[in-house]
């Protein structure tokens, strides 16, 4: 069965179940509830990638379920399936909610629904951020790389201590990108550990291959709003990619701090070569015979 | 949805190659650069098999397609559609009003998604081979609404997009926006086309992503001879400028 999970919601009296394109594929599983409140526990307890929804449900309606889903998991693509008056899914939205849209009295309707669902699934069309061409090589070489290993934490601590105390910065840290969450392997002065990956500067970083240096993020307009780096005081960020052999780049090596400030050519070039080698640990480690393998969670703050 | 679509094509005056179906182009420029007449060019430069789909922010449906009387080669009106979120509309229009319901203002992004859907269906119920699409434009989004939620509006477009095999272009000015937003919005598109004054008059393009060619300035001309539009593939599907009303309903 596919690892790729698409939720059907659709009231139990419809006559309209999952379109037999979609139970059928091969591409995709589909999960099948019938409420607003299961349809919640689903995205609770699963990695759902593609919600698909009618607009009204027993106890709430489909634009409830996608403004819960942008809150909770708001990587998910969500697509309303309905043949409900488009007035009245206009009225009950403020504009803000993003979401697909196909109609069920269209002709071939379950045709449209079963191509969009299968590129919003698996090329993940509905993040709110750009993803990395080679974003499916890219988690494929992070999941073969054991960057949890106890044994790293070593080498983790002393690169973070000696960014910290080289660049002068109140924090400094090791991360991942994950496909849905950035995840702090060390982190000097941190006080996070799992951020959703919208709400991350990191997420831009490994867009680029060189270093990427924010000397201001109340100056920078993509993060104009982003709450999340008010409450961490992050004002000055500069992250160097943590990159392959191969050139993918599975996360950064970054610096923090809470006031706004600038990188000389030489510190980028420092940075970058702190980055180089925390890679090279990663390598090696991964590389070992009978290493011990990592805990079940990542993350250790100091 | 659109097996026989091999290729879309521009114009000959335009230094941009044919791109393949499910391909979305970011088109940028500072104000007065040309970029606009640009986008129009690469989504209205469609042959009588293939589809025209507009989301009109920046201005009125009516002066949109007032404008499309303007260029020389003709659109095949059966097979255009127009998103007017402009909020600009006068709902007098019966022509608009016949398949897209106006929108409000351009921060409406729930009600401009499903509007373009059901103008797609519309459309794609004339059986075309591919279609084009434009949004005019990513800047007047922008003024409107958060910069992440037009990110995954845009996102979510371009998707669609390569799930039906059609084309996406979709027009920045850059003269409002940080070149960092353009450059965010260009990491959604396949290949980035810059425009630019041209020392002594006209219009320069560069073409970034789309081949192998070298990333250089080169010239528009806008003024190719007529018999230099057809080739030996498309000769006889130049489209022709028919009576037929605006609404693609059949």
């Amino acid at each position: 069965m596919s690892g790729t999970i698409v939720l059907f919601v659709t009231p139990e009296e419809s006559t309209r179940p999952a379109p037999d394109l979609l139970v059928d594929s091969s591409e995709v599983a589909v999960v099948e509830e019938s409420s607003l409140a299961d349809a919640k526990e689903t995205i609770e307890s699963d990695q759902v990638d593609c919600l698909v929804t009618e607009y009204d449900l027993p106890d709430g309606t489909g634009i409830d379920l996608v403004r819960y889903v942008r809150d909770t998991a708001p990587d998910v693509g969500c697509i309303l399936f309905t043949d409900t008056d488009r007035e009245t899914v206009r009225d009950e939205t403020d504009g803000r909610v993003v979401a697909e849209y196909v109609d069920k009295d269209a002709p071939d309707a379950d045709e449209r629904l079963a191509e969009i669902v299968l590129v919003t699934a698996r090329r993940r069309t509905q993040t709110s951020y750009p993803l990395p061409d080679d974003e499916d090589e890219r988690l494929a070489a992070l999941e073969r790389l054991d960057v949890g290993l106890p044994s790293l934490e070593a080498a983790f601590d002393r690169v973070t201590d000696l960014a910290a105390a080289h660049f002068d910065v109140d924090r400094a840290a090791v991360n991942v990108l994950t496909e849905h969450t950035q995840e702090v392997l060390v982190g000097r002065g941190v006080d996070w550990t799992t951020i959703p990956r919208e709400d991350t500067i990191c997420t831009y970083s490994i867009l680029n291959d060189d270093v990427t240096v924010i000397e201001d993020t109340d100056t920078d307009p993509r993060f104009e709003g982003m709450d999340g780096l008010d409450d961490m005081r992050i004002r000055f960020y500069a992250g160097a990619p943590l990159t392959t052999d191969g050139g993918l780049s599975i996360g950064t090596l970054c610096l923090y701090d809470a006031e706004p400030r600038a990188l000389s050519t030489e510190e980028v070039r420092v940075l970058e070569l702190l980055a180089d080698e925390t890679m090279h640990w990663i390598d090696l480690h991964s590389r070992l015979p009978n290493r011990q393998e990592s805990a079940d969670t990542v993350g250790v703050q100091r | 949805m659109t097996p026989d679509q091999s290729i879309y094509e521009f114009q000959p005056g335009l230094p941009v190659p044919g791109v393949d179906p499910g391909t979305n182009l970011l088109v940028s420029g500072e104000s007065g650069s040309g970029a606009r007449q640009i986008g129009l060019e690469l989504c209205t430069w469609a042959t009588s098999k293939e589809g025209v789909l507009l989301v009109s922010a920046d201005v009125e449906g009516r002066a949109l397609l007032d404008r499309l009387d303007e260029i020389p080669r003709p659109v095949a009106r059966s097979m255009l559609g127009i998103v007017d979120c402009s909020g600009m509309a006068t709902h007098e229009d019966e022509r608009f009003a016949a398949h897209s319901e106006p929108i409000s203002h351009p921060g409406d992004l729930t009600a401009t998604e499903l509007e373009y859907s059901l103008l797609y269906e519309k459309l794609a119920a004339r059986d075309p081979r591919g279609i084009r699409v434009g949004v005019f434009s990513l800047s007047s989004l922008l003024a409107h609404s958060p910069f992440r939620d037009v990110c995954r509006f845009l996102h979510m477009l371009t998707g669609r997009i390569i799930a039906t095999d059609d084309l996406g272009v979709f027009v920045v000015d850059s003269t409002t926006q940080d070149r960092r937003i353009v450059e965010t919005m260009r990491h959604f598109c396949d290949g980035h086309i810059e425009a630019r004054d041209a020392d002594g008059g006209g219009v320069e393009l560069r073409v970034r992503g789309l081949d192998d060619r070298p990333e250089m300035w080169e010239p528009v001309d806008f003024d190719v001879p007529c018999d230099e539009w057809t080739t030996a593939t498309n000769a006889d599907e130049r489209p022709s400028r028919d009576t037929e009303p605006h609404s693609p309903e059949g």
